[in-house]
Order: structure tokens, then C-alpha cells, then sequence
């Protein structure tokens, strides 16, 4: 008996191209849970988990894959073990820990949809940015207590589509910015809104999600716009935006060119930027680098003028810190000045990382030349 | 003043008014406006949909006159952001 037997009798649907489809799920929570369950059962061929994440007592209401015994267990790894039950056919892989810390252009560009499963702003803007890069189709869900928000951004159809951050007001900025504080150092103090959701507006999230991932039934459609369904699930109601708009002054469209190339280099070397730089026809200080996020430029007491921790914070991603930066490990006071850089010339550049680890997972570089996007690689 | 009279509602319809727009008003404009005379909750962020063409408004957009046409339906939607 063959296991897809009555997928197969449907007319649009292709089993084959189905198992020929790598997924890459951010996110096993409520969402993820069901987005894997789906995938999994739909007979996709590969799948990988991303979550940093460990399973606790109320994700049980809400996720399919967890059991009570799972309770402190990396939810990746259970969310993976589990699906791999349903169906051993599946390839399927996992990864503890925080996406923008595994995941560059470069590894996307190895999978043909970007699944979003998760609960903030930052973790989008990051998939959103590097699946435009990578030009990999990009799959944004959100849920409330009512409301599933299902967004397809068709990066491998189209780099001109309209992105996430396109048509993402001024006040999710503001709220991001609350995180924060002295530029971009995490608040430790700072405790997340809890919004209550059920695994009814999960469900259906996950499914709207599945099949945009997947492309059910619209794949000679020549779809090139961006979209949205947002599912009233109480009344039932959906509202289908069929094409969301290009937002003027959007910080990635504006920031990263569209048409950048991206290649690959070594976070350990940076020989590839000099070969670049050898094959650029201009200074390098002319050629500007804008990193993907911030990283410390200096760290120094404003009370002893010493550097704390022996300089260590230098060169590291703002990513990584928090408040207690700040603390002086000389002089024992909360006065340490941090200042960031996050866009250099090439020239800097290659003079500071000429023997230091690249901390971010890639960077744009601007000249007279065609843009490129260097993914960092280990 | 070019101005654009519509329709405004939240996605849950449970507010709706025929409003006056003045051209010059971009996508946020409109929701800040909305968020402030109904007082809908604001530890939610929202978006912006011409529900008769299908098509969203930027926050940085404009309501020109190719996005927004007299009688469109603008519907006020949240933007979710909660998945685990």
C-alpha cells in the first residue's frame, strides 16, 4: 500500500515535488508543532528544526509533538524525534540555539522555504532579511487568542516583492526599541507580553502556512506578489491581501540592493575580502561594508578609562550583550561606554578582522562594482 | 487639499465609519487616527488593507490615488506577532 495514496489522487498535487522540497522550520512552538506535523505528513523530503528553546508545562495545550515526560527536553530535538514517527521517509535534522547565531544566506540558500514560527519582531526581521538575500521563499505566521496571520513573501520567485519589514509600522519599531537600553544592549529586567493563543488559531495558521510553503496547488500560478490571509477564527471570516505594497524608505529594501550577489566566505580569514579588494577597481576606503548587525567598537570605563574584561567585549556582537556590559570589571562601577559600528570601509574592515573571528553571519559591500553579500561561513 | 472619502473598519468589523482622507496622509497616519478615536488596545501594532482592490498600504505610503479610490473599504488589521 502506498502511504500518500490519497494525496496522490488529487489532480494538483504532486507527491514528487513535494519530496523534493527542504523546509526550514524557526520556531516549535505552538506553530512549528503543527507547521512539522504538516509537513511531515504531507511526505516532504526534508525538514530542519530550529529552536533555542526547552519544552515547558503550558506548551503541552498547544503542541502535538510534546508529551509531559518532554518537560525541560529541547523542544527542536523532541518536536524532530516526534515527527520523524510519523512518517521515517522524512529527512529531518535539528538545531538548538538562536537562528541568527546558525543560519546565514549562504545555509539558506540550501532549503526552498523559510517557515517563521516565532513570537518577536527581531527573529522575523532577521528571516525576512536573509531569505531576501538568499532569495528563498519566505513564510511569516502569527497568532492571537482569535486572529492566524498566514504571509508569503516569494523571494525565490522575485527579489522585487514587497518584504516583511515593508509593511511593518513605526510602533513595532517603538516596541522593539523598549527591549533596550544604551543603544542596543538587551534590558535584563525586561519581561515579554504573554499573548494568550490557543491551539485553534495555531492550527489554522499552520495549515494556511503549509500550504503556502509548499505551494499547494498554485505552483504554475506564476505568483509574484506578496500576500497575506488573515483568518478571523471565531467568525470565520478571512481577509486575502493579494499583494502587500514595496514601502518606501523600508530599511532593508533601501539598505541591501536587490541585486547583490552573494558569495561565501571564511569568519576566520578574511583572504576572500582581499581578493575582493584586490579585484576592485578603487580605493578601499571608498568601498563601504554594512554589517548585518551591530558589533562593539569600543568598550571602555567613562570612570577608570580602563577596558573591562581585558578588552574582550571589543569585537563581539551587540547581539551577545546585556546590561551587565556596562559593569567595569577594574573599577566595580556600571560606567562602561560601548559604542557599535554597523557599517565600515573595507580598508577598516580588513585591518580589524585580520585575526579576529567575524562574529556576524554576513555583510554587504558597496562600490563602484555590482553589490555583494558575503555570508560568513565557519 | 486632494482628499478620498472611504470606508474604515477594524478586521473584527466591530468599529466602522465613512471617513474623509486627505491625500497627503501616509498608511500609519491612518492607523494612528484609528487607534486613537476607537481606542483600540495599544500593546497591539496594525496594519493597513485596502480590502477592495486586495492590495495593503504601506505605513511610509501615501494614500494616492492609485491605492486608494472614493467608497474603498480600508480594514485596520492586527499585526500578530505571539507563534509559540
Amino acid at each position: 500500500m502506498n502511504r500518500y495514496l490519497r494525496q496522490e489522487m488529487i489532480d494538483w498535487f504532486s507527491q514528487e515535488e513535494i519530496a523534493r522540497t527542504r523546509a526550514c522550520v524557526v520556531g516549535a512552538g505552538a506553530v512549528g508543532n503543527e507547521v512539522v506535523k504538516n509537513l511531515v505528513l504531507l511526505g516532504t523530503g526534508e525538514i530542519e528544526i530550529v529552536d533555542l528553546d526547552l519544552v515547558e508545562l503550558h506548551n503541552l495545550t498547544r503542541s502535538v509533538l510534546f508529551r509531559e515526560a518532554d518537560v525541560g527536553r529541547s523542544k527542536a530535538e523532541v518536536a524532530a524525534t516526534r515527527a520523524k514517527e510519523l512518517d521515517p521517509n522524512v529527512t529531518i535534522s535539528f538545531r538548538v540555539g538562536d537562528f541568527k547565531q546558525c543560519m546565514s544566506p549562504y545555509r539558506l540558500q540550501g532549503f526552498d522555504c523559510l517557515i517563521g514560527c516565532v513570537d518577536n519582531f527581531e527573529a522575523r526581521i532577521y528571516m525576512n532579511t536573509i531569505a531576501r538575500i538568499a532569495g528563498v521563499n519566505f513564510i511569516n505566521l502569527g497568532i492571537d487568542s482569535r486572529h492566524a496571520l498566514a504571509e508569503c513573501y516569494p523571494f525565490g520567485s522575485n527579489s522585487t516583492v514587497a518584504c516583511y519589514e515593508c509593511g511593518l509600522p513605526p510602533s513595532a519599531y517603538d516596541r522593539m526599541a523598549q527591549r533596550y537600553s544604551c543603544g542596543h544592549l538587551k534590558k535584563i529586567a525586561y519581561e515579554e507580553r504573554k499573548i494568550p493563543t490557543t491551539i485553534v488559531t495555531s492550527s489554522i495558521v499552520a495549515a494556511l502556512g503549509t500550504s503556502m510553503a509548499l505551494r499547494l496547488g498554485d505552483r504554475n500560478s506564476g505568483e509574484v506578489a506578496s500576500s497575506r490571509i488573515l483568518v478571523d477564527t471565531i467568525r470565520g471570516q478571512s481577509t486575502v491581501t493579494h499583494s502587500l505594497a514595496v514601502g518606501p524608505g523600508c530599511p532593508v529594501c533601501t539598505r541591501i540592493p536587490r541585486d547583490a550577489v552573494l558569495i561565501v566566505g571564511s569568519r576566520y580569514q578574511t583572504s576572500m575580502l582581499e581578493f575582493l579588494a584586490d579585484s576592485l577597481d578603487e580605493p578601499l576606503d571608498s568601498v563601504l561594508v554594512i554589517l548585518s548587525e551591530p558589533i562593539v567598537a569600543s568598550a571602555v570605563c567613562a570612570k577608570c578609562g580602563r577596558e573591562p574584561f581585558d578588552g574582550k567585549l571589543r569585537l563581539r556582537a551587540a547581539r551577545d550583550l546585556d546590561e551587565a556590559a556596562r559593569f567595569c570589571s577594574s573599577c566595580g562601577d556600571t560606567s562602561v561606554d560601548i559604542n557599535y559600528v554597523e557599517e565600515c570601509s573595507l580598508a577598516e574592515f580588513n585591518r580589524v578582522f585580520v585575526n579576529t573571528a567575524v562574529p556576524i553571519q554576513y555583510a554587504i559591500l558597496l562600490s563602484k562594482a555590482a553589490p555583494v553579500c558575503i555570508s560568513f561561513e565557519d | 487639499m486632494e482628499e478620498v472619502k472611504v470606508i474604515l473598519r477594524t478586521a473584527d468589523q466591530t468599529r466602522k465609519a465613512e471617513v474623509t482622507l486627505a491625500r497627503e496622509k501616509t498608511g500609519a497616519d491612518v492607523i494612528q487616527a484609528a487607534v486613537d478615536n476607537w481606542s483600540l488596545a495599544t500593546d497591539t501594532d496594525y496594519a493597513l488593507v485596502n480590502f477592495s482592490s486586495g492590495k495593503s498600504l504601506a505605513p511610509t505610503g501615501l494614500i494616492s490615488a492609485d491605492l486608494v479610490k472614493d467608497g474603498d473599504i480600508l480594514e485596520v488589521q492586527p499585526v500578530l506577532v505571539a507563534g509559540i
